[in-house]
């Protein structure tokens, strides 16, 4: 999804010579961008497996189906509004609160289950404190907010963790691997680390001149990005079965 | 060409997602392996609880079906062949009616085999409810057992109790007189001993009861390596009253103390 407000930067790739990049070299700027439009447009599958599943009626995963429906409709005004040379990156910067909003929901009606807290909206409103004073404040607004991002990934995989220390804490499910919760959870724990590196260091990489590195390595985020998309798919498949 | 830095943080973002997502790959792969591992755990724990339920059924329906064939002896052998002898001597009555002499001695024979009846019906129905637990109590019908064990000579079973007056739910009654005879039948057969004391005393709403002998005894071990095996049908017959009366058993025995059985039964 960030790569689309890259297209704002005139980028020009220039060959690594560490064999260990030897993928990442081979690919041009027109093809990350695909490859990241492709894993960007990915989260059609799952909506439609959600749709198969009628997991829009499940109150335990429709917090993660909203969150869905939403980021297609964020693509789809972001890929017209980048197309008309208009500055996307504030449509992009939203998604984040709304993204940590729609997770943390989900995971509030896990935690609930088993402790009542009002802990969740708390974090909430200091998300959306955070938000706004890194976009409008501290940030140049034409920027990704990377720091925000960062600290929502930080948050999320601390709350899959929890989430997993709980499941094998209290036994809350007999068999794991059949539970849709289980798969979502993963989801977000592989979503969320794997890209925590790149969240972190990509303000530094945008701010030293490094787009081209920044671009190329958006290469993890749209690979983690399908497979966000393929668990999720997997989740609600188990929620038909369930 | 790009930067030694920008080469150097590509090298740092790409370990570190890659170094990330192994981690988490480990610990989703060890939740779901953890959760299968203790999944077996659990139906492999039914599976032997369910096992030792069905062992504990059998041995009790056996024991009930072994009291059944008892009682059908004893009436058979006792009851019935005597029955023969009252019928034939009435035939003789009814033939001799003129032989005054003859008729009242068969009218005394049958007076003492109908005796001899009732004293057996009254021991089958003793054996089946006691007197005096229905009317007095389990206490009071332990004291009866232990005079009449006493009384036949092979061994001495004494009865020491705290003061105190006790009834329970007359079912559990009934079954915790049934474990303590059993358990004391079992001594008799198996331990040689000479003695046997019955304590019995109240504790925070729990009656103990505990069985000492100066026989050879069994411990805990001892006595589910038996259930366990095909042996011990009496045992697995105790363990179903234990449960039925929602009893706690233990078997204690070895070289310094003597041999000990502790019944711990909640009073309500």
């Amino acid at each position: 999804m960030v790569v689309e407000s890259l297209i704002h930067y005139k980028v020009n790739l220039k060959r690594l010579y560490k064999p260990f990049f030897i993928y990442i070299q081979f690919m041009h700027s027109d093809q990350i961008i695909s490859l990241s439009r492709l894993s960007s447009y990915f989260v059609i599958v799952p909506i439609i497996f959600g749709l198969i599943s009628k997991i829009n009626t499940n109150k335990d995963f429709i917090q993660i189906f909203y969150l869905l429906v939403f980021t297609l409709l964020i693509e789809i005004i972001s890929t017209l509004l980048a197309n008309r040379d208009i500055n996307n990156i504030f449509v992009i910067n939203s998604f984040t609160f709304f993204e940590f909003l729609f997770v943390v929901l989900f995971y509030k009606r896990f935690f609930d289950a088993f402790k009542k807290t009002h802990f969740h909206f708390i974090l909430i409103a200091l998300f959306l404190c955070l938000v706004i004073f890194t976009t409008f404040l501290a940030n140049n607004i034409k920027l990704i907010d990377n720091f925000s991002v960062s600290i929502e990934a930080i948050i999320l995989i601390v709350y899959a963790l929890l989430a997993f220390f709980i499941i094998m804490k209290k036994m809350v499910y007999e068999d794991v691997l059949s539970t849709p919760f289980f798969w979502i959870n993963s989801a977000v724990l592989i979503y969320f680390s794997g890209n925590l590196f790149l969240f972190i260091f990509s303000t530094y990489l945008q701010n030293h001149n490094e787009s081209s590195v920044y671009l190329k390595l958006y290469i993890i985020h749209s690979i983690l990005n399908i497979l966000y998309y393929l668990i999720l798919s997997i989740a609600f498949w188990k929620a038909r079965k369930v | 060409m790009e930067s030694t830095q920008g080469l150097n943080i590509t090298n740092l973002i790409i370990s570190g997602s890659l170094g990330m997502l192994t981690l988490v790959s480990f610990i989703i792969a060890f939740i779901a392996q953890y959760q299968k591992k203790i999944l077996a755990h659990k139906s492999e724990l039914q599976r032997t609880e369910t096992e030792f339920q069905k062992q504990l059924l059998d041995a009790s329906v056996e024991v009930a079906e072994e009291e059944r064939r008892k009682i059908a002896g004893n009436i058979h052998d006792d009851v019935g062949l005597t029955i023969n002898v009252v019928k034939l001597n009435l035939s003789k009555i009814k033939k001799n009616l003129k032989d005054t002499e003859l008729v009242n001695e068969l009218i005394e024979t049958d007076i003492k085999i109908l005796e001899d009846i009732h004293t057996t019906l009254r021991g089958i129905s003793h054996e089946l409810m006691p007197p005096s637990l229905s009317l007095l109590g389990l206490k009071k019908g332990l004291r009866e057992m232990s005079r009449q064990i006493s009384a036949s000579g092979k061994i001495k079973v004494d009865l020491v109790s705290d003061e105190f007056e006790l009834r329970l739910d007359k079912k559990k009654e009934l079954q915790l007189y049934r474990l303590i005879k059993e358990l004391i039948n079992n001594i008799i057969k198996h331990a040689g001993a000479n003695q046997i004391i019955l304590h019995f005393a109240l504790d925070q709403e729990k009656l103990i009861t505990i069985i000492e002998h100066d026989g050879i005894g069994i411990n805990d071990q001892e006595v589910m390596t038996l259930i366990n095996s095909q042996k011990g049908i009496g045992l697995k017959s105790i363990q179903s009253r234990v449960q039925l009366t929602n009893s706690k058993l233990n078997y204690a025995y070895s070289a310094a103390e003597v041999a000990k059985i502790t019944i711990k039964t909640p009073v309500l």
